[in-house]
């Protein structure tokens, strides 16, 4: 007569930490790609500075899809400081040193622009914003242009 | 032929009235949207089913197989060949002069089984085919200033969205409360402008449609006087779903675009006016003063000069 062996399955503690390390990644990574992709659709607009060189400070507008359908940009001069030349032409130009340029009927793309100042020291200096309405809700969006 | 010249001027078309009839009711299109959309009236198009008028112009052959959703090929009468002799048919002889072949006539009640048996099976497929429910969603939202100055223009949009697999004809209707004159709209009005108080316009479209018209006020619209308005497609039976959204506005000495009343055009109103209201400057706003007072720093109504007056 065969002896019968009765085989109790058991996981060692070592091999429980590896599960769960294993799924607290998995975990970790799928939410990480939801929220990269829930900003990515909740930001249409992004906006930075290329870089400065002499007087021109130049700046890119990124839209993505969908797009807003119009979009303002301001520029902020430091004190004493004045635009003498921008490409495209600002809408307006104050003696505050605001600037203002009114973008219509955008699509997806960029929208790159070059702005001049005199003295060419304050081209540094120069802070940006970006207003736009969210496509489909309306909601204001006011977006502050980085470095 | 279906198709003819008459004195070398106009292309005509025979049409067969019984198919026309056969797919208008198919598809559960009323006489009135077809009419609408050929743009003759319900009476002809009577006419036109019940063959008492076969040969129409070519153009409204076209839009008539445009509201049946057909190729103008598949309404045409297809006139008959004269028969050919029924032996050359039914038989043949054998090289040499010699035996004939058994004639067909001894097969024509298989073939005429097999006929009826495979014309029984396609209408039963096509009809299963043709009256599947085609999904689709249609809805109509207006937007209007909040208040605008009596007698200076006024835009009114009307935002159709339609989910569908394809292209749907949509009819947008407005009716025009008293006080309210239109000045212009696009897509365009007829020549002749509104009937009856009334703005309709028909088109082909999907995604989003903008139905926009400029207008002026004598009085206030309130709520016992509102604007009223529908929107309807050919599928489901010309039912219509009333457009909504503000259907009210305030006579004041503000422009339309200062939704606040604050005396200013702020950032948020000139993109709502550019966002909402479409391409303003082609109706006839004037969207250069709407950018000046948007860049200065207030404005105010002369009541003499009746005139917007921008302040520096």
């Amino acid at each position: 007569m065969k002896a019968s062996r009765t085989v109790t399955p058991t996981i060692c503690l070592g091999q429980l930490d590896r599960t769960a390390v294993l799924v607290l990644t998995l975990l970790t990574f799928v939410t990480l790609i939801s929220a990269y992709g829930a900003a990515l659709a909740a930001e249409p607009v992004s906006a930075s500075y290329l870089g400065v060189s002499g007087d021109t400070v130049r700046l890119r507008v990124t839209i993505g899809s969908p797009a807003p359908q119009n979009l303002i940009l301001e520029q902020y001069l430091p004190p004493g400081a004045q635009m003498i030349g921008s490409s495209p032409s600002a809408r307006q130009v104050k003696n505050s040193g605001v600037v203002k340029w009114l973008f219509k009927n955008i699509s997806p793309g960029n929208i790159d622009v070059s702005m001049r100042v005199s003295p060419p020291a304050a081209a540094k200096n120069v802070g940006g914003t970006i207003r736009y309405r969210m496509p489909g809700g309306g909601k204001m969006q006011e977006l502050r242009i980085s470095y | 032929m279906a198709e003819m010249q008459q004195q070398g001027v106009m292309a005509m078309v025979k049409i067969d009235g019984d198919k026309v009839k056969l797919l208008r009711e198919q598809k559960g299109l009323t006489q009135l949207y077809v009419a609408t959309v050929v743009q003759v009236t319900t009476d002809t198009i009577s006419r036109w089913e019940n063959k008492r008028y076969p040969a129409i112009k070519k153009e409204n052959g076209l839009r008539l197989a445009e509201a049946l959703e057909v190729d103008l090929e598949e309404i045409l009468k297809i006139d008959e060949e004269p028969e050919e002799p029924a032996d050359s048919v039914l038989s043949s002889s054998v090289p040499g002069g010699g035996s004939r072949i058994p004639p067909l006539k001894s097969h024509l009640p298989l073939l005429a089984s097999v006929f009826a048996g495979a014309t029984l099976v396609i209408g039963v497929v096509g009809y299963f085919f043709l009256y599947q429910e085609k999904p689709f969603n249609i809805s109509a939202k207006r937007f209007i200033p909040l208040q605008c100055t009596a007698g200076q223009p006024f835009p009114v949009a009307i935002e159709v969205a339609i989910e569908s697999s394809g292209p749907l004809a949509v009819i947008v209707k407005e009716q025009l409360p008293k006080g309210m004159t239109i000045k212009t709209s696009e897509p365009p009005l007829p020549s002749n402008g509104p009937k009856n108080s009334s703005l309709k316009w028909l088109k082909k479209a999907e995604g989003k449609a903008l139905f926009t018209y400029i207008a002026t006020l004598s009085q206030s619209l309130t709520a016992d006087q509102p604007l009223n308005g529908s929107v309807a497609t050919g599928n489901d039976g010309g039912k219509s779903f009333p457009i909504t959204g503000p259907s009210t506005i305030q006579l004041t000495t503000f422009h339309w675009a200062d939704s606040d009343g604050d005396n200013i055009i702020s950032d948020q109103e000139i993109l709502t006016v550019y966002d909402q209201y479409g391409d303003l400057e082609k109706l006839g706003i004037d969207v250069d003063l709407i950018e000046e007072i948007w860049l200065g720093s207030g404005y105010r109504w002369n009541e003499k000069k009746k005139t917007y007056e921008i302040l520096p």
